[in-house]
This record gives structure tokens, sequence and C-alpha cells, in this order.
């Protein structure tokens, strides 16, 4: 009887009670038995292009202290193997709101004469600090850690002007632990006055707002002047009257901080410029999704930005394979011909195109850039790195953008952004290359502390490892019927894949002619193989998903990456 | 799969290369010239060199490098101009002060805006891009050069052009502000109030900065973008378009600006203005008018197609204008409705959408007339621009060619989501109603109540 109360308990306890206990939480970080860290035998990703194959790290209160080859261990450091784990440096958010609650939307009360507000009603808040607003336990701040972001460069929510940004690490227990570096920028946008109850107070849209940032820093000017006059003097000068707004704009002012605006549209960027040439300040672009329009006035600038990490949804348009036929359903309109449908998508094409390619060619212009992850899903990042490194960005050059370049931008490239001795524990452990979809991220240390996610059940279906021969190459062998969006049309085509002598073959087939592809090759779920058309080289990079691909052909006599659609139609059995 | 790579990048090289160069060089041949100021040439030739006429004659030959337009059966005549437009913009009202002087059209430009293109294609080539008419002193406006195909918003600015700014009488700052804000003005006379208040605390800013100036000992005056634009008002640097429609308002207008020793100033839309035209002869003031338009909401009842024409004869300088997107594709048939209604000669009704609206926006040293030394902006029509037949064929600003009817796609927007349905380029059902957009919330806030009472179906 006791012993079958004992095994019943001991049952309880391994079944239910103990798995409980053992699983790490990823929300806190471990109990901080020692501050010291020894990683042994990692793959070491230390900054863009520079790579340990094989190395150890120690970490000591927060800092990296040694880096590849260790000599001397601290007796306390606690070991962490790093067989199959590769190390990055933690990611960098150029500009957003993490660890900010959003606040309630509730309107305001009416006031007497909406065309006057103050300054605050107005929503020009320079004197506003993001300090009281972070609140270390929000969502935000794992989901983001979770992806490999250990820092954040952060401002309020607000209008116009609504505060002064920090440089946040995601971790820590209140806003003085979290802030790396308070006061980093003042933060602009244009977004009008918050609307009273039945009424839309000044400025209402971007006429008001210009012209009230002009007012603001105008007077904010003129009183930066008579102050600094009467301090150097006071006897026989009336005293000046301080504005707080006007004060919280003088390091603005002074070229002591940069106004960092946001804005999606490069006509809205401009406009923020123009804003800073008029005023004599200094400012920082960030949000762009368009920022290829602007070349030239960034470049002259010699401006960093940080783009928009939110990209657009592939249009429907332009997924849907047979694109000629499904014009004549389109017709809603007498001006609106299937002829006329089809320029329109391709017009549509073009600019999905140029979107998903702003960081490629910020990238060739050699325009410093980072990202700001203010408007994108954490559940949309991976996803779209992989469309930046399918759209003319490098791993390198993408890693440089999240790590060594805003350190560079927010100005704390001596203390994040690789991992070196000196700079502070930052870390992303991945279990592969870290922008490939499959491979997760395991831990990610802030400043010394480690946070732990559970692998997460691969999904069904998707594991091609192992075997061989044809059970391989399982996924691609068959006939795939795949369509090209090219700035003259959707062209059609048909791609066969067969082994032989455990190599896959491939072979291109179009209207007018049939080619033999080389270099056909299949990792993971991504197929890569180089042919001719038309007299061009190309070479398509081919996303595997069950019995579709998508993905993009390189062709080298237009110089671009044209996206490609396929299913496939035949299989062996 | 056919791929013609080489014609694809050809395409869009050709593309970029067209709208690099701002200034045209260019031959117009055997046209039909309609100087519009110095009479009618037949068969003669235009040359333009770097955007500006260089030689008007016959037989002239083109330099190397010049491209040559055939106008042989053609009417050459200036570039349209229209002082009253809200294309081309993102914003038209900032509807929430009853002065707004501060507020810059320059600063909300929108070079995307198919709308140009449109314009162009009825052979307009400078427009007036105005601030709406909620408040009594709106903001200031922006001559634009339709250079279609620009992205940069700076690149469509008439520079050099001078500064003016909208102001508005009678019924829509009354509804927007007193109806609408409960603040003034909800009167005539309080309309009236307004425009003194803002000027008389310009006048104040103005004399105070002048006394601060002579010693510069203690505190300036406090800074304020708003009278410092009413300040230069008052000095005459800024020319007032004034959106009126009643006899007793423009009469009113005179009468404040004849206090104030202002005196440039332009009545828009100005309906009533033919009861008044002599009183606008002698105060040098001019109009801007619809030629047919009217009867939209109580203050625009008394109106005449004759109105334009009495303006005139009465020594008013006068245009027509559109105050619409779709308008602005016609003026040529909309000033050929003072001949049917006033009889006036080519040169008359064409000077109301040339050389007329050029002097009310203060340009007419570069534009409105096809002379030597001025800005290369020409329409090229089949017939005469005044007959009904009229189609415009070819538009060019600064010497460039913007719009071709003979190269003309369907789909000529420079800017689409690259995520959201595909959208046919069709004509807005709604083109008429800038004039007092981003006043709409307060038709939503009080549909049921306060917005019914006071909004009526038009808003000009």
């Amino acid at each position: 009887m006791q012993l079958r109360c004992l095994s019943w308990y001991c049952f309880v306890w391994l079944t239910i009670v103990a798995p409980v206990f053992s699983q790490p939480s990823p929300e806190k970080p471990l109990a901080p038995v020692s501050k010291n860290w020894h990683i042994v035998n990692a793959r070491i990703v230390q900054s863009p292009g520079k790579t340990i194959e094989k190395g150890s790290v120690v970490i000591e209160n927060g800092l990296i202290t040694q880096v590849g080859t260790v000599t001397n261990v601290p007796y306390d450091a606690i070991e962490i193997k790093g067989d199959s784990l590769t190390l990055y440096p933690g990611f960098i958010d150029g500009l957003s709101h993490i660890a900010i609650p959003r606040p309630k939307e509730e309107p305001l009360p009416r006031i007497p004469r909406p065309g006057e507000p103050d300054y605050s009603r107005g929503g020009i808040q320079p004197d506003v600090d993001v300090r009281s607003f972070l609140k270390a336990d929000d969502p935000s701040v794992d989901e983001w850690r979770k992806l490999g972001f250990t820092a954040a460069h952060v401002a309020p929510f607000g209008r116009m002007i609504p505060g002064k940004t920090a440089l946040i690490f995601l971790s820590g227990q209140n806003a003085n632990q979290m802030i790396f570096q308070p006061q980093v920028a003042v933060m602009g946008q244009l977004l009008g006055a918050a609307r009273g109850q039945g009424q839309q107070v000044y400025p209402s849209n971007d006429l008001g707002i210009l012209a009230f940032w002009r007012q603001a820093f105008g007077a904010a000017k003129q009183s930066l002047f008579y102050e600094s006059t009467y301090h150097k003097n006071p006897s026989g000068l009336q005293r000046p009257v301080t504005d707080p707004i006007h004060t919280a704009l003088f390091p603005v002012l002074k070229g002591e901080k940069q106004v960092v605006f946001f804005a999606n549209d490069y006509i809205d960027a401009l406009r923020g410029l123009r804003l800073a040439d008029d005023l004599g300040y200094k400012t920082l672009l960030a949000g762009l999704k368009n920022g290829y329009e602007i070349l030239p006035q960034i470049k002259s600038r010699s401006m960093p930005v940080f783009l928009s990490l939110e990209l657009p949804e592939m249009p429907k348009e332009i997924k849907e394979k047979t694109l000629a036929a499904s014009t004549n359903e389109r017709i809603d309109s007498p001006t609106k011909t299937p002829a006329e449908t089809s320029r329109l998508i391709q017009t549509q094409k073009q600019s999905y195109l140029q979107h998903i390619r702003q960081a490629a060619v910020f990238q060739e212009s050699g325009i410093l850039f980072g990202f700001s992850t203010k408007e994108v899903k954490p559940a949309n990042i991976r996803k779209n790195f992989g469309t930046l490194l399918q759209n003319g960005l490098n791993e390198s050059q993408l890693l440089a953008s999240l790590t060594t370049n805003p350190a560079k931008i927010l100005g704390v490239e001596t203390q994040l952004g690789s991992i070196e001795k000196g700079k502070i524990a930052n870390l992303i452990f991945s279990e592969g290359p870290v922008f490939d979809e499959k491979s997760q991220i395991r831990m990610v240390m802030v400043e010394g502390s480690l946070f732990k996610y559970p692998r997460n059940a691969p999904k069904k279906g998707t594991n091609t490892e192992g075997g061989n021969g044809s059970d391989t190459f399982s996924a691609v062998l068959g006939t795939w019927t795949i369509s090209v969006v090219t700035p003259g049309g959707t062209q059609e085509g048909t791609l066969v894949f067969s082994t032989s002598a455990g190599t896959l073959q491939g072979s291109l087939k179009t209207n007018d002619e049939n080619s033999t592809l080389q270099d056909v090759k299949l990792e993971g779920q991504t197929l890569t193989c180089k042919g001719n058309a038309q007299n061009s080289d190309i070479v398509f990079t081919l996303k595997l998903d069950g019995e579709t691909l998508s993905g993009t052909v390189y062709v080298t006599a237009l110089q671009s990456d044209l996206p490609v659609t396929g299913t496939r139609t035949t299989k062996p059995n | 799969m056919k791929l013609n790579f080489l014609l694809i990048a050809l395409f869009f090289w050709s593309f970029e290369a067209s709208h690099a160069q701002d200034k045209g060089n260019l031959l117009i041949r055997n046209g039909t010239i309609l100087t519009v100021t110095k009479g009618t040439l037949e068969g003669s030739d235009l040359l333009i060199t770097n955007g500006k006429i260089a030689k008007i004659g016959k037989n002239l030959t083109a330099p190397t490098g010049y491209q040559t337009i055939d106008a042989s059966g053609r009417y050459v005549m200036p570039g349209i101009i229209d002082a009253h437009s809200h294309i081309a913009v993102d914003a038209v009202n900032e509807a929430t002060s009853p002065v707004t002087a501060e507020v810059q059209i320059r600063d909300v430009l929108n070079p995307l805006d198919i709308s140009i293109y449109r314009a162009l294609a009825g052979g307009t080539t400078i427009s007036h891009a105005m601030h709406g008419s909620a408040n009594a002193i709106g903001g200031q406006c922006q001559t634009i050069k339709h250079r279609y195909g620009v992205k940069l918003p700076e690149a469509l600015v008439m520079e050099g052009a001078p500064r003016t700014i909208k102001f508005a009488l009678g019924e829509n700052p009354t509804r927007v502000h007193g109806r609408g804000s409960g603040v003034n003005p909800s009167t005539r006379m309080g309309v009236e109030y307004v425009i003194r208040d803002a000027f008389e605390r310009g006048k104040r800013y103005m004399n105070e900065w002048e006394a601060y100036k002579k010693n510069q000992i203690g505190p300036p005056p406090a800074y304020n973008l708003r009278s410092e634009v009413i300040a230069d008002i008052l000095k005459g640097n800024i020319l007032i378009h004034a959106h009126s429609y009643r006899a007793d308002e423009i009469l009113m207008l005179m009468q404040v600006l004849k206090d104030y020793g202002v005196k440039k100033v332009t009545f828009q839309h100005a309906n009533e203005a033919f009861k008044v035209a002599p009183e606008l002869a002698a105060f040098g003031a001019t109009a801007s008018v619809f030629a047919d338009w009217w009867a939209y909401k109580m203050e625009v009842y008394y109106s005449t197609a004759y109105n334009a024409s009495i303006l005139t004869k009465n020594g008013v300088r006068t245009s027509i204008n559109s105050d619409s997107a779709d308008f602005i594709r016609h003026l040529n048939l909309e000033a050929a409705k003072t001949q049917k209604y006033g009889g006036m000669s080519d040169d008359e009704a064409l000077a109301m959408i040339t050389i007329n609206p050029a002097a009310q926006l203060g340009i007419e040293q570069r534009t409105g007339s096809i002379e030597v030394g001025k800005d290369a902006d020409i329409a090229i029509f089949n017939v005469h621009p005044l007959s009904i037949y009229a189609i415009n064929q070819m538009t060019i600003v600064d010497g460039v060619v913007r719009f071709d009817r003979e190269a003309d796609p369907d789909d000529m927007r420079l800017s689409v989501r690259p995520d959201g349905p595909v959208e046919a380029a069709e004509l807005s059902t709604e083109s008429h109603d800038r004039c007092m957009q981003g006043v709409d919330w307060l038709m939503e806030e009080s549909a049921t109540t306060l917005g019914a009472k006071i909004f009526h179906q038009h808003k000009y």
C-alpha cells in the first residue's frame, strides 16, 4: 500500500511536475549564479565577413574578455557547450517602440480654439523622454529578443515630435537598467495633432505640421540666441522667460543631437530634409520604404538611414501564374482593357521589385544603413530577411545592417556590433546560419544575461536531410511549370529535373528554346541552377514548398532578379 | 520564354533619359503661331534654345542636336496657365484655424499626381496650386510648372515666381469656423474682422521688430511665423488671391486693403464682380473667374456667363480658371465661351488663359505669350484652340516635350502601390471638391445634425 502510494507519487512527479520545473523559462534570465561565462567550441561569426570556425569566448561581468583561443577562464565561469552552435553579434534595431506599451487612443476633450493649441496639445513634445514609458516586462521585449535583437533605438509614441529617444538593451528589470544611451535623438514624423471630440486640432495635416514645426524651431532659435546673450552678461538685461519645449530643442539647434525623422515615403522624407535644411539642424531618416528615389539627396548629405524592415507582400497578381488568362475578369471600366490591365500589373511588379530591392540599392550606393523594425510584425522578420537575401543583399551585408552599421550610426561602435574583446556581450546562439529560416535561435545573451529558447518541433514533411539518391532529391524531381515576371510581360517555361549517377540534372524549356541547366544544387529546400536564355546567362534561386516553388531568376543582361513562381505538374513514382 | 532583354533595357533607359534634361532645344516648324500679345503669324517657325524662345520667324534652321517638330496645319500657342487649381498637392486646407498664413503649399507638393499629366494633355503648362477656401486667410500658394515625369516635389516649383496667398470670404470660412468650431468668423462681418485683426497683429509685429532692430537690446519680440507672413503681405511682397463671390464682400476686401496700403489682389471666382467692375478697375484689382458655372450654393446664385466679358470691357484684367482637375484639361474651351457670351476677340479670349493669369501670378515677364526671351512653354493644337474641335496635340514645358498625343501610353502614373490591388488610371468622379478638402471631418463628425444643416452638396 505504502509502496503503491510512493510509486503513484513518483509517477505524478515524473510525468506532470518535473517537466514543468526542468523547462527553462524563456521569459526570465537564469539565476545569476555567476556573471561569467565560458562558451566553448562554437562557430563564431565575429563581425560580417570575419568568422572563427571553432573557438571559445569568455564573458566577464557582461563584457567580452577573450575570443578565439582562450587562455584564462575565470574559476566561476559557467560553461556553455557551443559545439553545434554559431555565435553572432546581437542585432540592433534602428528605430522602434520596443518595450513601450502602446497608449490607449482616448478622444481628447474639445478645446475652445482648435487653431491655437499649445505645443504639447499640437504634438510638439521634445521635452518628453522615452525613459518614462519603458516597461521592462512588456511582451515586445522577449518577442524581439527571441529573434536576435539585443538592443533597440526606441522612441515614445506621440504625434509630430513625440520626444527624446534612447538606445536600450532588451534586458533589465527597469528603465535604468535597460537604458544604454539616454536621449540619443529627438524623434519627428508627419503626424498631426490628436483630434478633440468632434473637432480637428491644429496641425491637422502636413501643411500645418511643417508650419508648426518651423514656428517651434524658429522660436527656440530665438530663445537660444537671447538666453546665451543674457548669460554672457545679464546685468541690465531683461531676464529671458524659458519655455521647456524650446529648451528641449536647444541640443538639436546646437548640433549636439539629431532629429530622427520617421517617414515611409520618400516625399515625406524630403519634407523632413527640407525642414532640417531650412532650420539648420542635422537629421537622420528612418522608416524609408522607397528611399531609392532619393539616393542623390541622401548621398550628398553623407547621411546614414534606417530603412523599414517591413516589406510589401508579393501581390496576388504577381503570384498568379496565368496572368494573361486572368485579365479578362478584371475589366471593370470601359477604359480598362485586358492589355491595359496586363500593363498595370507590370507597373505594379516593377514597384514591388523596387521596394524589396531597396536595401540592395542602398548597399550598392555605399550609403550606411540599418533597419527600423517600427512597423514590421515580429512574425515576418525571418521571412523578410529571406526576401532581402534573395534580392541583392548578401548575408554579410545583411548582418552588417543589423549589427555594425546601426552601432556606427548610433555612435556606439566601440561597444556594440561585433564579438570582440572589450565589447558588450550581446550575442545570438544560432543552430546554424542565422538568416536560415530553419535554423533556430536557441539562446540570446544581453550584456551577460542569458535567455534560452527551447527548440520548436520541426514542421512535418520539410525534413529532407539524410537518405541518398533519388530520396534526397525527391522534393525536386519531375516537371515544373514556371512563370517568370519580366519587365516585358510574364513568360512561361518548364523545368525538368532528374537524377543520374547520384547527381541532379535539369533542363529548361521555353517557347523557342531548350537548354541544359548547370550546377543544379539542392540544399535543404533551396534549389539553385544556372542556364542560358535569349543569349543571357541566368541563375535560378528557388525555394521549394511541397508542390510549388517560388524565388528569383537573375538575368545577367538585365542585371536584375525577376520573380519566379511554379508548380510541379508531374513527378516520378 | 521570350525575354526581349535588350528592348526592355532600352525602353527603361530612354524613359529615364528623357526626364533627365530639364531645358530643351527644339525647332517647331511651319505652324500658325498665336503669340497672344503680338498677333498671329502664319507659316512660322519657333526656335527654342535651352528652354527659352530664341527666335520666331520663317525658314529658321535648327542647329545640330535640336529636335524638329513639324507643326504644318497646326496652331502653336503659349502654354495655358491656370490661376486656380489644387492639383499636385497632398493637402489643400489646414482648416483648423481661420488664419493660417504660415502654411505653405510648397511644403506639400506631390509630383506623382497623375492630374499634372492630364492637365498637360489639355495644353496647360502652369498652374497656381492653391490653399483651399476654408480660412479667411489661408496658406501661401505655389505657382508650379507641369514638368510631369520629375519625382522631386521641388522640381515642380516655378523658380522665381512671386509668393502668393489665399484669402477666402463669405460662406466657406463662416461655416467651417463660425458654425463648425464656434470661433470667429460666423458672418461676413466676422470675416472682415478676422482679416483686419490679422493685419493689425502683423503690423504690430512688424513695428516691434523694426523698433528692436534699431538698438537690439533686451529680448527680441516673440517669434511668430503667422504674423511674419502677414507682415510680408503688408509690405507688398505677397500677392493676394481672394476666394469671393458677392459684390459686397469684394468691395469690403478692397476697402480693407486700401486701409493697409496693399495694392495687389486677384479676386478668385468673383461671380458678382461684374457688378463692381469699375471699382475693381479703379483699384487695379484683377479677377479670375469661371466661364459659366454657378448656383452651387446660396452666395453663387447671382451670376452670368457675361462676367468675364463685362470685366474685360471695363478694363479689369480677367482670367478663366479651372479650380478642378477636370476643367484644367480644357481651359481653351472655357475661354471660348467668352466669345459666345460677350463677343471677345480671339486674342482677348486666349489672353484669359495665358497672359492674364500670368499677370495675376506675377509671371507675365516670363510666360503667357510667345515672345523671344520668354520660357518655351507651348501647346500645339490640331485646329484653332478656341474651336469646339480643338484637341491639344503636344505640350512643351521649358522646351521639353512633356505630352505628345502620338506617344501617350495608357498608364502614365509614376508610382503605384507595391502590394495593393491594381487600379485603372481613371479620372476621378469627384474632381471639383478640393477647395474644401480637409474639412470632411466636419461632415463626418456631425453627419446627422450640424453637418446636414451646414453642408450643401457643393463645397467650392
